[in-house]
């Protein structure tokens, strides 16, 4: 058994995402004395009520086409694909070639003579194989009726010879295009009576009071219907039964209008329910009666084996214990009503939003009456909406008549709202205070009654605006809000609030400053790489990170990162092909032990020849970064790899006093090298939380030296073995009241010898330093570091 | 006279020629040029020579005279070209910069108009749980937001948050009211990624909460904001618009800055473009983060960075925030 989509929402369904209006619908609905500028009003509708789209006047490109009869169909052309016709247009009769092969004599048609226009094209004589054509037989789908290209219209014999097709068909109408979305909140609005609603709220039209239409007796052995109700989520549930169709009968008017709103219907049942459906919102649902007693709806349950493809989201609704249809998502196929049917079972029903929105998501199948079903609809429209789709049958296909009892089950009956306003607090959000006469016209004009008392309105809300719309007082400030106008409200500053949350703001602050300084003073830039690591790179550095926080729906990269450096890397080693050097960072959050943390990595990219001063390059960053900020001194240290993509050798931490906020480290140059061959990447990996932890510590000012400061170099040759944290060491331990200071102030490496050269700054603070206390002081530390060190001097 | 004049000539070249600094110059050109030089002599003498003489040793005079006077204009700027450093002055400049995210730049701009207002710029986790997320702002169970093709879950009610809003409700807890603050962060959906659909973007949440804070307040204030953000007087527009943690909620759109209204491709001829989803914060928003509001009322906003960015860029595909690639990035700057 196959799911099928019921007829009303064939074509719908491609188009779910605005709803087209038609504003001859609405004026049906309003007092005809009412002026409207029905092109200009949607401006207001927008700011007042939901946001339209478009506004697009149709018909204004079709003119001169008139009712035509057939009094002559000729085969005798050259081409025995086409027609010569002759036709009586009222005042003349004209000769028509045409392709349609339809045309029969008598037959009462469209058909535009020479001058006339159709959508935009006009129309001229025409020789066609020697043979003039003095104009053309009109479509369907030249008129905008249906897609229907081929064939003449064979419109009906009432219709009278030479009077323009506009007199009897409504062409000219302005179609408007809303966003759904913008009608999520508003459940009323689903229909052209409610949108018909809002426009006389928003204007002060008069608006036509809906009337339950008297229905035609029902057929003399009425047949029992029943139905049962197993679910919550029926709210409401009505049917009824009708016999004696003509699928045929079509009523050209309310096809064009279908068209006109993007649907297209096939056969009567299907026009009429669709129809019904676009004035008022609900879904009205037809389905092929073939001896229905029975009707039950229910939860579907897993084992049940009638229907491989329906599921235990699915509530269904089942007629003599087999699944017809799948409320509110789609009739199954079975039970759609065919052209040849002529006994139907009409539904309308108000199901729970929630339920039908799961059971659409798990058949894949949302659609027009699906997301209707969405909204909330009201449930006191049912019987409204099933009474009017009965009359519109009726009056379309008089032999139409009632085969059975009304069923009506109402389960969750739906109540009036009753909210009460304080006046302070309208004023308070309004910024002003409104007159009552103006509150209370406001509300009146939306249905609403309204009680004034001293402080307050109690305000009664309709149902249509009480399922999920209107629920408390801010609803109602709305509402009077947006009636009033939002144009209208002056903008009003805010008082000065001296008591300020700046210390909130440190943290964005000190962050941004870290970023400007990197991007600015080392010429970094910023990335921003995705929260989850990249399945592929992990792959190919043979990493697993499954005991990673993990995305439940998604199928690839669904790793939340632990740590920030190797989402760095994969997201910007790709950069190493095309650039010989680069320098980016990320202050970033990761995810440790499903603990949040926010890290900084810098990542600098550069030959492999010049992995030395790429690393010394890095270290200066952060020395510079955090030194410049805080004033804090850092210190380095040798220590081992946290991260196994890091070479073990060459890993320093990084201290603050005594407190590691992170790491330095070259890139496995095995990694690097699948991305470029005679790349090194040298990172650093801070942890920015504890950066952030930093006291900034303020300068202290001393006095400069008042005497002499004196400068003395010397270079030292290292041997392979050693390093400058070595002589580093060795010199941390030497004292002499005269040295204030020393710093590296050249190094050379040749690939053989390695020297640095250290410069030592002496000075004495009460006097100029004699020549042999230099001579003393220099003598005694070149002893000192010859002991360790070789000391070129 | 001539070969007189010729050994001048000679002899005042060799002494330019070894001249070795500007002050030499000066004296020799003093010598042979100056008043009491010998060719002023033999100039003023002229005139008791006949025409023919005259004319002869004049024009004698005056090539002499020039020659001494470029010789010394040559030998001067040899001098002065040789005790000058020798550089190439032309050479281009090092072109290397480094940039912030264009995402950064735009959201660092709209938190200092926000400081200024005297709002606190905070942040909140980008793994939120569901409370916060969704719960504690008003957002039912059954909301479609929750479903899995919206949100990215991380399973015990954990999920990478959907929007900033959530920083609203960690500021409540934390602050109470009143309140003021903006959030800038990232936010994930679980979307199909292409040119104007990404699964991660950037917002910023503004909330400002006190007593009578008014429907004019939101106004005025989101109006402040986007005429300093496009550094000229904005028009704005309010219209109904509905999320449920707002009530009153809008969408703000701004007059198009391009077309000014008249209707063009940018704002597909509407004459406004939407900007923003904003709103009086919902009473039960702040009722369920223990704040009266029957005592306070507020009102909050979401400006859409990754937006404002591809609007202030004219960036057309919205992948490009999140590449990592230099060839888009080091187009941008620190500002």
């Amino acid at each position: 058994m196959q799911l099928g989509g019921i007829g009303t929402v064939r074509y719908r369904i491609e188009r779910n995402e605005s709803m087209l209006i038609s504003c001859n619908l609405l004026k049906s609905y309003l007092s005809s004395d009412t002026l409207i500028d029905w092109l200009g009003i949607w401006e207001l509708f927008t700011i007042s009520s939901a946001e339209v789209e478009r506004v697009e006047e149709k018909g204004k490109n079709t003119s001169g086409v008139i009712v035509a009869k057939v009094t002559n169909v000729a085969k005798n052309t050259p081409d025995v694909r086409l027609n010569l016709l002759t036709v009586d247009i009222g005042n003349r009769e004209i000769q028509i070639i045409t392709s349609a092969t339809n045309a029969y004599i008598g037959m009462i048609t469209a058909c535009c003579p020479e001058n006339g226009m159709v959508n935009g094209k006009r129309i001229t004589k025409l020789e066609i194989l020697g043979i003039m054509s003095e104009g053309v037989c009109v479509s369907e789908k030249d008129l905008g009726i249906s897609q229907e290209h081929t064939l003449m219209i064979d419109l009906p014999k009432e219709y009278m010879v030479g009077r323009d097709i506009k007199e009897y068909i409504n062409l000219d109408d302005i179609i408007v295009e809303i966003d759904n979305k913008s009608l999520t909140n508003r459940p009323d609005l689903w229909g052209h009576y409610g949108i018909a609603r809002e426009i006389a709220a928003i204007t002060g039209a008069k608006l036509n009071k809906l009337v339950d239409p008297i229905i035609k007796d029902t057929e003399d052995s009425v047949k029992t219907l029943t139905a049962t109700v197993h679910s919550d989520a029926v709210n409401r549930y009505a049917a009824i039964k009708v016999s004696g169709l003509n699928q045929k009968l079509v009523d050209l008017n309310m096809k064009l209008m279908m068209h006109y709103c993007g649907y297209e219907c096939s056969t009567l049942s299907d026009l009429v329910s669709t129809y019904t459906t676009l004035e008022y919102g609900l879904p009205v649902v037809v389905v092929n009666d073939d001896g229905i007693e029975n009707i039950s709806i229910k939860m579907h349950q897993d084992n049940e084996q009638n229907c491989i493809e329906l599921n235990s989201d699915n509530l269904v609704v089942y007629a003599n214990g087999n699944p017809i249809e799948v409320a509110g998502v789609c009739v199954l196929e079975s039970s759609v009503a065919t052209a040849d049917c002529s006994s139907i079972l009409i539904e309308v029903a108000n199901y729970d939003a929630t339920t039908i929105r799961k059971s659409s998501i798990s058949l894949h199948n949302r659609n027009d009456m699906s997301i209707r079903h969405e909204k909330s609809l009201d449930p006191e429209m049912v019987l409204t909406s099933l009474y009017r789709c009965l009359q519109i049958l009726q009056t379309l296909c008089p032999s139409a008549c009632v085969s059975s009892n009304l069923v009506d089950v109402y389960k969750n009956k739906q109540k009036q709202r009753v909210i009460t306003l304080s006046k302070k607090k309208l004023s308070s959000y309004l910024g002003f205070n409104m007159d009552d006469s103006m509150v209370v016209s406001i509300l009146n004009s939306l249905d609403m009654d309204v009680i004034v008392e001293q402080d307050a309105y109690v305000v009664t809300i309709p149902t249509y605006r009480a399922t999920k719309d209107i629920e408390q007082d801010a609803d109602v400030i709305e509402e009077i809000s947006r009636i009033y106008g939002y144009d209208n409200f002056e903008p009003q500053p805010l008082e000065l609030q001296l008591d300020t949350m700046r210390h909130a703001t440190s943290e964005y602050s000190i962050e941004y400053k870290v970023k400007e300084v990197l991007a600015s003073k080392y010429n970094l830039h910023e990335v921003h790489s995705y929260i989850w690591y990249d399945d592929d790179f992990l792959k190919s550095i043979g990493a697993d990170k499954s005991d990673c926080m993990a995305i439940v729906n998604k199928t690839s990269n669904r790793y939340i990162r632990d740590e920030l450096g190797m989402s760095v890397l994969a997201s910007t080693i790709y950069n190493a092909r095309k650039y010989s050097r680069y320098g980016v960072f990320e202050i970033g959050t990761i995810y440790n032990s499903n603990i949040p943390k926010k890290q900084l990595c810098i990542l600098l990219c550069d030959s492999a020849k010049m992995v030395g001063e790429t690393y010394q390059h890095v270290k200066n960053i952060v020395y510079g970064l955090i030194r410049n900020l805080t004033n804090e001194s850092v210190t380095f240290l040798k220590a081992d790899a946290i991260n196994s993509y890091m070479d073990n050798a060459n890993v320093l931490n990084i201290y603050i006093n005594e407190l590691c906020i992170g790491q330095i480290g070259i890139v496995i140059p095995s990694i690097t090298n699948r991305y470029a061959k005679t790349a090194a990447v040298v990172m650093a990996v801070i942890d920015f939380e504890k950066y952030l932890e930093i006291d900034v510590t303020s300068y202290d000012y001393q006095k400069p030296p008042k005497y002499p400061v004196v400068t003395l170099d010397y270079t030292i040759s290292l041997k392979k073995n050693e390093n400058y944290q070595m002589l580093e060491n060795w010199l941390s331990n030497y004292s002499s009241p005269l040295l204030k200071s020393y710093n590296l102030i050249d190094s050379y490496d040749n690939g053989q010898k390695r020297k640095l050269t250290i410069r030592f700054k002496i000075s004495h603070s009460d006097r100029t330093l004699r020549s042999e206390e230099i001579r003393g002081f220099a003598e005694e530390l070149l002893s000192y570091l010859g002991r360790q060190f070789e000391v070129e001097t | 006279m001539d070969e007189e004049l010729l050994e001048l000539k000679k002899q005042a070249l060799q002494e330019i020629a070894n001249a070795q600094d500007s002050s030499e110059i000066v004296q020799i050109k003093s010598k042979y040029l100056g008043k009491r030089s010998q060719i002023s002599r033999v100039m003023s003498s002229l005139k008791n020579y006949s025409i023919e003489e005259r004319r002869t040793l004049g024009q004698i005079c005056n090539t002499i005279k020039n020659e001494i006077v470029e010789a010394l204009k040559a030998k001067n700027n040899q001098l002065i070209s040789e005790t000058s450093y020798s550089i190439d002055i032309t050479m281009p400049v090092d072109e290397d910069r480094g940039s912030l995210s264009p995402i950064t730049i735009v959201g660092n701009e709209v938190c200092e108009i926000l400081e200024k207002m005297g709002f606190a710029i905070v942040s909140g986790p980008e793994i939120e749980d569901e409370y916060h997320n969704f719960d504690a702002l008003n957002i039912p169970s059954t909301h479609p937001a929750r479903d899995m093709q919206d949100t990215y879950w991380l399973g015990s009610h954990k999920l990478l948050r959907t929007h900033t809003s959530p920083c609203q409700v960690r500021a409540m807890e934390k602050y109470g009211a009143p309140l003021r603050i903006a959030a800038p962060g990232r936010c994930f959906r679980n979307e199909d990624i292409d040119a104007s659909h990404e699964n991660t973007f950037f917002q910023l949440e503004g909330m400002c909460i006190d007593k009578n804070i008014s429907i004019p307040n939101l106004i005025y204030v989101m109006k402040s904001i986007l005429s300093e953000i496009f550094d000229q007087e904005v028009q704005v527009r309010l219209r109904p618009g509905y999320f449920p943690f707002v009530e009153p909620g809008f969408e703000l759109d701004i007059k198009c800055l391009i077309c000014e209204g008249a209707g063009c491709s940018t704002c597909k001829g509407s004459g406004w473009i939407e900007l923003c989803p904003c709103g009086m914060i919902h009473p039960n928003v702040l009722r369920i983060n223990n704040i009266d509001p029957n005592e306070y009322s507020g009102f909050a906003f979401g400006i859409g960075l990754t937006r404002l960015a591809m609007m202030k860029y004219h960036i057309n595909d919205i992948r490009v925030f999140n590449t990592c690639n230099l060839e888009e990035l080091e187009q941008f700057g620190i500002v």
